[in-house]
């Protein structure tokens, strides 16, 4: 989306609720962390400027999204123009590991990116400062199983954080941000969006043109 | 019924009201409503519109037309200003009719529309279009009004199926400008593009097809974002009980995160930024911050009136919407900006109509409501109010009035600034912060002060009937509140300033005098300030008058009465300084001033009593200078007035010597010359001469041992001749005597008898011994007996031989001597006789010393006595040595008799002889 300024990159929080999605992003923009737990309804977004690579200062604008099903709809206009998706689940949760999948096709689908392959996402495995004993058991064998056969086989950047202590956080943030970077200088290298800013209109069949008044 | 916010950035609350605006009566509902200029129009369930016109002179709008339009309630207006149209939708039938008074066109109706909406050219030109989209069932189209034909011409038609609500947008994209529309069908929002003929899904709207929800499309300014930013709000259903609110732009990306709602707004949403005005079921009124995304109130709508439909015989639902601006007469703070007199309210002074105006309006079924933000000057006024109640050194609101009055000040002009900067001072000043409300209390426009004068003065405790000043009337009713401790100082300093800038105001001019405490001042401000005050005698300079002697500035009062009778000269005020200047005589030290003063005013006043009341008083102070006015003025009407005076002084202070000296002075200062004032002044030295201050045991005495003294010095013993004259003894002894106003008074007594010829055998006075000297003035007595007996021996042979007594050195009245008759009939050598036979018969027992008889028959007798009558009055024992002189004078009086006769005798020879020649020489000539 050329409309935006350059050093603006959009980053798409996804993942099923209650992984600590708007934790995530709280602790990273604010230093929150809350303990009350509210699902997020339709998606709420924060910016923070941070500098990454040779001093250059880049604007993350994280887009909290809402888990819950019923709100995925909405996908579309929030997905549009993102430079990097999060697909976050909760180690103590296998559930939530098992539907990164789906999160990353939702996302594909409704974000209508042009290079679904090579568009950059990084998985977030949160909660980590909980017992090991709630923990998913043998969690790194089935991350790896995912991440090889369900996800493509890609080899996306992995963190495990704690949004609770600030584990990690800082870190993954940064990450997201160079990938979200490079994403951008990609599209702008490639020459996305120059001739269009709608890469999923619909063409509609147009009535032949009336001279007159034809009410 | 007033809505409170809480602001996102700061403690401070954003406050609307809601106005009524429009309250029509008939039983119909109201479906819509949009403005045009001053007109507002509304639409109502059956088809009616309803046309409401704001007049310039009336504060509210008032129902000018009622026309029936279509039997189908009207769903929307659209207007259309740059043809002066106004679409009027029906149902599915949208008519055009004529702005502002709706006169029908003959442009054909549009049928089967669901929506209408004005399309837009550029976000960046907001130039007025006359080109509509229409949304129809099957179609979106583009249309324009052609104003000459009257005709709409379609140019674009685009299949959209369902089409119930949108709105032209327009972006300018990465490679060129395209019309957008933002459309709602029965399920989804999607942007149309114009241009490109094609759809981009947005999303949906409800999750089920079968609810009543209607969408929502809300335009508006993210002002946040910078200028001409458009956003659009799209609220969704999403389920059960909740609803959001998307935010996206032109692109139909999300610009910021969703807002949430446990119910969907069905009354409709409104923007006023930052704000989203949302009316939910059961009539609550959420409103949310577009920036902050939070909910800032959620309530019930209260105050308005709560309706219900007959025919639906529920529960009226509110709706709210935005319209272009609506203003209307802010009647609050008119009210409190409003200037009337503080006593006389009947004398108001209107200020221009002030209007507050709005964006959001809410409708019930028959009232129209427009939510206008609260005015800052009225929330700064009850702010003010507060803290005029409160303690404003604890309470952190009343702190925040004065900051929030502060920073906007400037901001303002005419009668807002004038208000707010009343508040600000009088806030300062009831907390004594006279430092602080300096700059405010001095603050001018056109060189005018903000703050009246008179209000400052008033509420430091000086009131007067007069006292009247306009004020506006919100500060006015709260002036109760403010008690403010007295401060003179302050006050007087305060009218010191702003003096020059009152234009001649009685009650100020009264309180700066009584504010001025010392006479400097008083001198001060007469010379300057208050110049121009003092040209007349007014009532208000005798109330300043009347201040001026409360006080007891009498130095001050002198001056100014000084200071008036030199511009405005008069008789009462010259009383009033004399009586004045007399009052304060004791006090004063300059006397010769106070003299002056006097004096200087005496010709001003034409009353005798007080003129001669004031002269009797000045002579008494300094009896020269009013003796010299006096005489200045003796010619003047006053010289009668002046007599009395004198004549006062005796009778009532004849006892005091200085006063009836005074009274001499100014009779002898007053002499004419005629017999009256000689009489007059005769009387008065006579009347005193004998009065007890005068004639006294002591100077009876003292005149006395003058007497006896002078006895001595003219013996007739003592060869020393001439002997000095009675009055002029006394006159040379003046200063040494003892008795010194006795004998100036005996010496001008003596000579006025001798000038006025008054002597007075009844005179029982002049029978005293003391003034036997005056029976040489007796026509009854022989004055030379009467000079001889009081030893004026050289006054005797004088009068012996001129028949009047010598001019003496004591002459005071010397002008009106030559007017005293001369004794014509004088025997001068019986005269003579008369002393030598005195000389002699004092000199029996001692004629060695006989010098007095020597002296006389030396002087007189060889020229008034012969030889033998000297010889015979002789006694035969006078020694010769006296008798040398006269004889060698009578031997050479003898002589040159002899050689007289001689010479006399040889002269009448001679003639005889040159008689006898002659006669001879005629002789001879006769006979040749």
């Amino acid at each position: 989306m050329s409309g935006r300024k350059k050093t603006l990159l959009k980053v798409i929080i996804l993942g099923d609720s209650g992984v600590g999605k708007t934790s995530l992003m709280q602790q990273f923009v604010n230093n929150k962390f809350s303990h009350q737990y509210k699902a997020t309804i339709g998606a709420d977004f924060l910016t923070k400027e941070i500098t990454i690579d040779n001093n250059k200062q880049v604007s993350l604008q994280i887009w909290d999204t809402a888990g819950q099903e019923r709100f995925q709809s909405l996908g579309v206009a929030f997905y549009r123009g993102a430079d990097c998706c999060v697909l976050c689940y909760d180690v103590t949760n296998e559930k939530s590991l098992n539907n990164l999948t789906s999160w990353k096709d939702e996302f594909l689908v409704q974000s209508n990116v042009t290079n679904p392959q090579d568009f950059p996402f990084i998985i977030i495995g949160n909660k980590i400062d909980v017992d090991d004993s709630k923990k998913i058991p043998s969690l790194q064998k089935k991350l790896q199983n995912i991440t090889n056969n369900q996800l493509g086989g890609l080899n996306y950047p992995v963190f495990e954080t704690s949004a609770k202590e600030g584990i990690n956080v800082e870190a993954a943030f940064e990450v997201i941000a160079k990938m979200a970077l490079q994403q951008e200088e990609l599209n702008d290298a490639n020459g996305h969006d120059v001739s269009d800013d709608y890469n999923d209109a619909i063409n509609i069949h147009l009535e032949s043109e009336y001279s007159g008044c034809a009410c | 019924m007033k809505i409170e916010i809480d602001n996102d950035n700061d403690s401070t609350k954003l406050v609307y009201s809601a106005e009524l605006i429009l309250d029509k009566d008939s039983e119909d509902i109201i479906t819509c409503i949009t403005c045009y200029e001053s007109n507002i129009y509304v639409g109502t369930s059956s088809g009616r519109v309803l046309h409401y016109h704001r007049f310039e002179d009336i504060p509210g709008y008032m129902l000018i037309a009622n026309i029936q339009v279509h039997e189908d309630s009207i769903n929307k207006f659209v207007i259309i200003p740059v043809v002066n149209k106004i679409l009027i939708l029906c149902g599915t039938i949208a008519t055009f009719y004529n702005l502002p008074e709706l006169s029908p066109t003959n442009t054909r109706k549009l049928k089967e529309i669901n929506d209408i909406s004005l399309l837009q050219y550029s976000s960046e030109n907001n130039r007025s279009s006359d080109k509509l989209l229409l949304f129809t069932s099957s179609n979106v189209r583009i249309v324009q009004y052609e104003e000459e034909q009257e005709q709409v011409k379609l140019l674009k038609q685009i299949n959209y199926a369902n089409a119930v609500k949108g709105i032209s947008t327009t972006s300018t994209m990465s490679t060129n400008f395209s019309n957008l529309v933002l459309v709602a069908n029965n399920k989804n929002y999607d942007i149309l593009d114009l241009r490109l003929t094609r759809k981009i899904p947005l999303f949906e709207y409800r999750t089920d097809i079968d609810t009543q929800i209607q969408p929502n499309i809300i335009q508006f300014r993210a002002e946040d974002k910078g200028p001409n930013n458009q956003e659009y709000l799209l609220t969704i259903n999403s389920g059960d009980s909740t609803s959001l609110a998307m935010f996206i732009n032109s692109l139909g990306d999300v610009t910021r995160g969703t807002l949430t709602w446990s119910d969907y707004p069905i009354g409709g949403l409104a923007i006023e930024w930052p704000y989203l005005f949302g009316i939910f079921p059961d009539n609550k009124l959420k409103i949310s911050s577009l920036v902050s995304l939070e909910t800032k109130q959620d309530i019930e709508i209260q105050g308005l009136e709560q309706e219900t439909t007959q025919e639906f015989e529920m529960q009226f639902q509110f709706r709210i919407e935005r319209t272009s601006k609506i203003s209307i007469e802010n009647s609050s703070l008119m009210e409190i900006l409003r200037s009337r007199y503080f006593k006389d309210n009947t004398k108001s002074l209107l200020t221009e109509t002030i209007d507050h105006s709005g964006s959001v309006i809410i409708l019930s079924q028959s009232k129209v409501w427009l939510l206008c933000p609260e005015n800052e000057i009225l929330r700064i006024y009850e702010a003010w109010q507060y803290a005029l109640t409160n303690d404003t050194d604890t309470d952190t609101d009343t702190q925040s009035f004065l900051d929030e009055a502060l920073s906007i000040v400037d901001q303002y002009s005419g009668h807002i600034k004038s208000f707010l900067i009343h508040m600000i001072l009088l806030y300062y000043l009831k907390d004594n912060k006279i430092q602080e409300a300096t700059k405010f209390l001095y603050l001018t426009i056109d060189k005018k002060l903000v703050v009246d004068a008179h209000l400052i003065v008033y509420l430091y405790g000086f009131n007067y009937d007069d006292l009247d000043f306009p004020l506006p009337f919100g500060i006015e009713k709260n002036l109760s509140k403010l008690t403010m401790s007295k401060n003179d100082e302050f006050i007087l300093l305060y009218l010191k300033r702003v003096y020059p800038l009152l234009n001649d105001s009685p009650a100020i001019r009264r309180t700066y005098w009584k504010l001025i405490n010392s006479d400097d001042e008083v001198i001060e401000f007469v010379n300057g300030k208050d110049k121009l005050n003092w040209k007349t005698m007014d009532n208000e300079n005798e109330t300043i008058i009347r201040i001026l002697q409360e006080k007891k500035l009498f130095k001050s009062l002198i001056f100014v009465y000084q200071y008036l009778l030199k511009t405005v000269p008069s008789e009462e005020l010259a009383i009033r300084l004399c009586d004045l200047l007399l009052q304060l005589k004791d006090d004063i030290a300059d006397h010769n001033e106070l003299v002056s003063n006097i004096l200087d005013n005496l010709p001003l006043i034409s009353s005798e009593t007080s003129y001669s009341s004031y002269l009797f008083e000045v002579l008494k102070i300094n009896k020269d200078k009013g003796l010299s006015y006096m005489k200045s003025n003796n010619k003047s009407k006053f010289k009668s007035v002046h007599n009395e005076i004198m004549q006062e002084i005796s009778s009532k202070y004849g006892d005091e010597l200085d006063f009836s000296l005074l009274r001499i002075e100014f009779l002898e200062s007053s002499l004419s010359g005629t017999s009256n004032s000689l009489h007059e002044l005769f009387i008065e030295v006579k009347k005193l001469i004998v009065s007890p201050t005068i004639f006294t045991e002591t100077n009876k005495n003292n005149f006395e041992i003058l007497v006896q003294t002078y006895h001595i010095v003219n013996s007739l013993n003592d060869s020393k001749w001439p002997k000095i004259p009675w009055p002029d003894y006394l006159y040379i002894r003046l200063g040494t005597s003892g008795c010194d106003d006795f004998i100036g008074l005996y010496l001008k007594l003596l000579e006025l008898v001798q000038i006025t010829d008054e002597f007075s055998l009844d005179d029982e006075m002049l029978h005293d011994e003391i003034f036997s000297y005056f029976n040489v003035l007796n026509p009854l007595k022989d004055p030379i007996t009467i000079l001889l007996q009081h030893y004026d021996f050289s006054s005797a042979e004088a009068y012996a031989i001129n028949g009047q007594l010598p001019s003496s050195k004591a002459a005071y009245y010397r002008d009106f001597v030559s007017k005293q008759q001369q004794s014509i009939n004088i025997n001068v050598k019986d005269n003579l006789k008369t002393i030598l036979n005195y000389y002699l018969d004092q000199t029996t027992t001692d004629t060695l010393n006989n010098f007095a008889v020597a002296h006389f028959i030396s002087n007189y007798g060889s020229s008034y006595f012969t030889p033998n009558e000297i010889m015979e009055k002789l006694p035969g024992d006078v020694p010769l040595i006296h008798l040398v002189e006269y004889i060698e004078n009578v031997i050479i009086q003898l002589k040159i008799g002899n050689k007289q006769n001689i010479l006399q005798k040889s002269l009448i020879r001679a003639d005889s002889e040159l008689t006898k020649q002659i006669y001879r020489q005629f002789s001879t000539q006769e006979t040749p």
